[in-house]
């Protein structure tokens, strides 16, 4: 789908008993726009994110994901997003890998059948049945990440998503942003293995609002 | 909001949730309910809204237990045949547990407003090992935390657009024993962490325990005691 994926228009948000984070806040995201979003530690960059996937609500203004406050859609119109939040930990479904591939396939079933699964040539599919526990943080981070060829049509919201990764992944996740032609994403990164040329446009949260990088 | 030592909190807390199980009288249960409610708004605020969605979350297993007590009532199976009778000592039993239940909820509500370092004031102040500080920290703290797990792996599946309701049975209860499994993982593995972790911090180490913080009792705990004394004489007294 094309056209306006968010509409925010003097968007607020405040955590209980805390000064406002997010104020005055107005800004349009098309579907296949890519965005980098940058900005001080604890500017509100995730709860920007979260905001967008309906985990939070704001306080003031409004918030559209396709015409309709995004706590108030159904979990169809999400069928648009793949949302990744800074800990990797809390992305993934179930104990294992695998069941985090159930959780997908259950949502995709054509996307995630066995071949296509094969086909991403990851060695991360060797450790479908491996306890989340047992992993490094790295190894976490590569399987949220890993599930992003089968959705690449996506709208992606990531947050940091390069963090922990090697320098191999990094390159390779960097490439895939590159490459993907339907669906844009908005990331949060700093890390220099994304380049700003990969993007349509950056933007930069300072004082609880957005402005645009040239 | 008044300040009080935490001993004292779960002290209240206890007094309550035991007169609620000892106390059979609907009328004292229901003084009792009250009494809870204004302390607790005391001590936390008086957030109606939040005590009206807590009380909105229990009523359908309030309304069964008044249901079930009525159409069980004894008094219903007469030589003539069965009749229902509303307002019988059914409706009363159905009642009175639940006020229980309602004081049981509300008193431990109060429980969960304490961090780790409150309960540990607590176990100090009565010399009790932090071993059992960190027990019964957990304990209280297992039903919310596992309420929060199911909660966010049920917020996953809604983010991959995934509608529980529309999904086969099948497959609806092979989402519900992994999220079981992951919530029974998580907080075995929580406990894990934080034992580790208190170990490390040398908590069964020989010798005094050095603290750095401290927290007095005040007169205001004083007069907590004195009150749930003077409620429990009146109470004896009173049924």
């Amino acid at each position: 789908m094309i056209g306006a994926l968010f509409q925010l228009q003097d968007l607020g948000f405040a955590y209980p008993g805390q000064p406002p984070l997010l104020q005055g806040l107005s800004l349009t995201i098309d579907a296949g726009e890519k965005i980098l979003l940058q900005g001080a530690n604890g500017c509100g960059k995730s709860t920007f994110l979260k905001l967008l996937a309906g985990i939070l609500k704001p306080q003031a203004g409004t918030l559209l994901l396709r015409n309709k406050p995004p706590s108030e859609q159904s979990p169809k119109a999400f069928r648009e997003l793949v949302f990744c939040r800074q800990k990797a930990s809390d992305n993934l479904f179930g104990l294992t890998p695998g069941h985090d591939l159930e959780a997908w396939r259950l949502a995709w079933p054509e996307r995630f059948g066995e071949q296509s699964v094969r086909n991403l040539d990851d060695p991360l599919l060797d450790m479908l049945d491996v306890p989340y526990g047992k992993l490094s943080a790295g190894e976490l981070r590569a399987c949220t990440l890993m599930w992003l060829p089968l959705l690449s049509d996506k709208f992606w919201l990531l947050d940091e998503p390069t963090a922990g990764l090697d320098a191999g992944r990094q390159k390779r996740f960097a490439e895939m942003c590159a490459g993907k032609v339907d669906g844009g994403f908005l990331i949060v990164s700093h890390s220099p293995a994304l380049p700003a040329g990969i993007f349509d446009r950056v933007l930069f949260m300072a004082n609880g609002n957005l402005r645009e990088r040239k | 909001m008044i300040s009080l030592h935490p001993l004292s909190l779960i002290l209240a807390a206890l007094c309550f949730s035991s007169l609620a199980i000892l106390v059979a009288d609907p009328y004292w249960l229901a003084v009792i309910f009250l009494l809870c409610l204004l302390f607790r708004g005391f001590v936390s605020g008086f957030q109606l809204k939040l005590w009206a969605h807590q009380f909105i979350r229990v009523l359908p297993v309030l309304l069964a237990v008044v249901i079930i007590q009525i159409l069980l009532n004894s008094n219903n199976w007469q030589p003539e045949g069965y009749r229902i009778d509303l307002a019988g000592p059914g409706l009363i039993t159905g009642l009175a547990i639940s006020l229980r239940l309602l004081i049981v909820i509300f008193s431990a509500q109060l429980l969960l407003s304490l961090d780790y370092e409150d309960f540990d004031f607590a176990f100090r102040a009565l010399r009790l090992p932090e071993e059992l500080c960190f027990m019964v920290f957990y304990v209280i703290h297992v039903i919310p935390s596992a309420a929060g797990k199911v909660r966010h792996s049920l917020l996953l599946l809604r983010l991959r657009g995934i509608q529980l309701k529309k999904l086969p049975l099948p497959a609806k209860l092979k989402i519900f024993q992994r999220v079981s499994l992951n919530v029974i993982a998580g907080l075995l593995s929580g406990s894990g962490i934080q034992a580790t972790a208190l170990e490390l911090r040398g908590f069964r180490s020989s010798g005094p325990r050095s603290v750095l913080n401290h927290r007095a009792f005040r007169g205001s705990d004083l007069l907590l005691l004195l009150a749930l004394a003077g409620l429990i004489i009146l109470i004896a007294i009173g049924s």
